[in-house]
């Protein structure tokens, strides 16, 4: 609700200081943005979808001192599902019979740039740019990602923050950031929807399993009656929250970073952040409660079948005993797994510089939760590129992140990315990544073509398969699909 | 026998004051591209151009970018070029400094929003789409060739001083060059620069000069891949030498201020 309205009123701003003072704005204004129109062809789903974007960038300077860049998105899509309600209330995804076209319009970024002798000052609503590593930047806390996007590893959000840098001598530099209101990885409404919906499987899922493994490790003598992990899951009726970070004072988050350029053959940078992961994840100490729950009931089971008047009768199994509305149990069969965007102090190391005929770079970033129930964890990549003679950039890259809690796996990702110059002005780039724990792989061709100054003609095929349920990293980035479109600069 | 004899003394005067003359005027390789490089002296210099970008079909796509560069004390150099149109590449910002025997690059990318250090590897690679490498740029404001690359004489005519220039940094792309250098203004008209199999590569020209204060410049640069009949043509719109230029252009910092 905040950020709508948030959203609104700088959207409103802006429009004011373009329609109400045009005198002043047009002559004093760059007015630059681009326009992309892609046809998208969704292999998975076997449909054909369009996306228009129009970013409209206007930069007023005040003076050589101070610049405003306000950054207006507008994004039209045609849309084939909606979301409705069942008759128990929860949201279900619908197709519809003819699709709609919608008009998102969005403040990408709208900010002040102020100079003075050693200080540089960005404020308003900016992308930050940390980390050296291609695509993939484990010092990168501020921004989440925009998952809507066509290349949604590379779709930085923008977030409201004050941003200061200090340029000291021999070469270092000083940022300072806080970022007042959090900013969680970014999608549409429907994808939202639908992720709830696969958090409150997952989260059925690993509950069952928990309660299953605790049984398994009581070796109850009552326990081999046939459940598995599975009846215990279809028992439950899970529901899936999302704790909200409400815009208050302990949720602002902050980050240092200190550079030294030049620093012999290297550039180092050190930083510290304090803030929220963007990507949730369960909150095992509720759900631990929960299984508590369960195991009790299970427990007045085995009592009521091996001792009193109901010991002598056929026993239930517990599943139907649990779901039998006569049962005595004590936990109730709607359980609700809750999922929150934890809270954690990172360290981070950047490392770029030259090695032999190749670039290189390590980057590091080690996360300490709150929460004991989260286990600390270590986000890092290792990179190698070189620019050949024949035009050819080549990426090789290695990411690796542990997981928060024992149920996520880590992620071991390795990838490769081609970029070449081929007939004179158009660009050819490929890119493949390969996720170790998921045997999960995806291939990705991009063709620019040139055709004037300002206009790319630009198509590019997506080829990915998932190995397992937990996909990882790229089971979040979309389906086969082929696209073709044009981007004109202005 | 008497005008036999004069004749053949003539003929040995005209030997001897030649040899004489061409010793007095003898340059070593080094001699030629320092007297190359005071044609080029200016402390400091900044420079406009338009660019055109020709492809093997007769196409082409046109940029206009800027150039700083500074000279300091020793060898230290720093140089920056920035990209101002068209709104496709707009921003996009390149910093060479040297120092200390020691050189630094680092690119920025209006896309990508900071600004990136290029390893030594890259100084080969194209410079955003176009002929010129990295490499190139660095002697493209200053003319200042001795940092990269090693000259021999290796004829010399009445007009002009050929070289052989060699290389001294692994990472240069090229195997040689052949530079001709005008004795009449000691600006370097024509280099071939040839791959690692000795074969004709690219061409750089220099042409249309015209005095720029103190100095002579070259208002038409072309840098012509031979191999795969492309190029780029540099047209200089406007040239200001030993100007005020604050050293704080030449930061990442500024670099980044787009």
């Amino acid at each position: 609700m905040r950020n709508k309205q948030l959203r609104l009123l700088a959207i409103s701003f802006s429009l004011i200081m373009i329609i109400a003072f045009p005198a002043i704005t047009l002559a004093q204004t760059d007015i630059s943005g681009t326009f992309k129109t892609n046809v998208i062809w969704d292999q998975d789903a076997e449909k054909l979808m369009d996306d228009e974007i129009l970013n409209l960038v206007l930069e007023r300077d005040f003076g050589l001192d101070a610049n405003l860049n306000l950054d207006l998105q507008f994004n039209s899509y045609r849309r084939d599902q909606r979301i409705s309600v069942n008759e128990k209330g929860e949201p279900v995804i619908e197709d519809m019979a003819q699709s709609e076209r919608e008009l998102d319009l969005e403040l990408s970024e709208a900010y002040l740039n102020y100079y003075t002798d050693n200080m540089d000052w960005t404020l308003g609503k900016q992308v930050i740019n940390w980390g050296s590593s291609f695509e993939l930047q484990p010092t990168n806390y501020f921004n989440p990602q925009d998952f809507n996007a066509l290349d949604p590893i590379d779709a930085k959000v923008g977030v409201t923050a004050i941003n200061g840098t200090y340029y000291a001598p021999e070469n270092i530099q000083v940022t300072g950031i806080l970022t007042p209101f959090f900013e969680a990885h970014q999608m549409r409404e429907i994808d939202e929807i639908k992720q709830q919906i696969a958090f409150a499987e997952n989260g059925k899922g690993q509950m069952g399993q928990a309660i299953y493994n605790q049984l398994e490790e009581l070796s109850l003598e009552s326990f081999n009656q046939n459940i598995n992990s599975n009846d215990i899951t279809q028992s439950l009726a899970v529901d899936s929250g999302l704790e909200e970070v409400e815009d208050k004072l302990e949720n602002i988050q902050g980050g240092i970073k200190i550079t030294k350029r030049r620093w012999g053959r290297v550039d180092v940078s050190a930083s510290a952040y304090r803030g929220r992961d963007k990507m949730p994840v369960l909150n095992v100490e509720e759900f631990s409660g929960e299984v508590a729950e369960l195991i009790k009931s299970y427990g007045m089971y085995l009592q009521q079948y091996t001792a009193g008047p109901a010991a002598t009768q056929q026993p239930m199994n517990f599943v139907e005993w649990y779901q039998d509305d006569s049962g005595d149990r004590v936990a109730s069969p709607e359980k609700e797994v809750k999922y929150l965007y934890p809270q954690a102090t990172r360290l981070g190391l950047d490392i770029i510089g030259d090695f032999n005929q190749f670039g290189g770079w390590l980057e590091l970033a080690y996360s300490i939760y709150d929460q004991d129930q989260f286990a600390s964890r270590l986000e890092a990549t290792i990179g190698l590129d070189r620019r050949f003679s024949n035009g050819l950039y080549l990426v090789g890259q290695y990411y690796h992140r542990q997981g928060r809690l024992e149920a996520e796996d880590n992620l071991n990702l390795a990838m490769v990315n081609l970029d070449k110059t081929i007939l004179d002005f158009h660009n050819i780039q490929f890119t493949t990544m390969y996720e170790f724990e998921s045997d999960s792989y995806m291939a990705e061709v991009k063709f620019d073509y040139s055709l004037t100054d300002t206009v790319t003609w630009q198509s590019g095929l997506t080829y990915s398969k998932v190995g397992s349920a937990q996909g990882g990293l790229l089971a979040t980035m979309g389906s086969d699909r082929i696209y073709t479109g044009i981007q004109v600069d202005f | 026998m008497k005008k036999n004899l004069m004749i053949i003394s003539l003929v040995l005067a005209l030997i001897f004051s030649s040899a004489s003359i061409s010793s007095a005027q003898e340059l070593s390789g080094d001699e030629v591209l320092d007297r190359v490089k005071q044609t080029m002296n200016a402390s400091t210099i900044e420079m406009s151009f338009r660019m055109e970008l020709h492809s093997s079909e007769g196409d082409i796509r046109e940029r206009q970018l800027k150039i700083y560069s500074k000279e300091g004390a020793g060898d230290t150099n720093k140089a920056l070029i920035r990209f101002l149109e068209p709104a496709s590449v707009e921003g996009t910002g390149f910093l060479n400094l040297v120092e200390e025997n020691q050189e630094d690059m680092y690119l920025f990318l209006p896309a990508i929003g900071s600004v990136r250090r290029i390893a030594s590897g890259q100084r080969s690679g194209s410079f955003v789409g176009t002929e010129f490498s990295y490499n190139d740029l660095s002697v493209l404001g200053g003319g200042n060739f001795q940092e990269d690359y090693q000259p021999t004489v290796t004829e010399e005519n009445e007009e002009e001083y050929i070289l052989r220039i060699d290389p001294t940094d692994e990472s240069n792309q090229y195997e040689y060059g052949i530079m001709h250098v005008q004795k009449s203004n000691w600006f370097p008209v024509r280099i071939e620069f040839y791959d690692s199999n000795e074969e004709l590569w690219k061409v750089l020209t220099n042409e249309n000069f015209s005095e720029q204060g103190d100095y002579l410049m070259a208002e038409k640069i072309t840098m012509e891949n031979v191999q795969e009949g492309t190029k780029t043509v540099l047209y200089l719109n406007e040239a200001t030498y030993d100007g005020q230029i604050d050293d704080d252009i030449f930061t990442t910092r500024y670099l980044e201020r787009y």
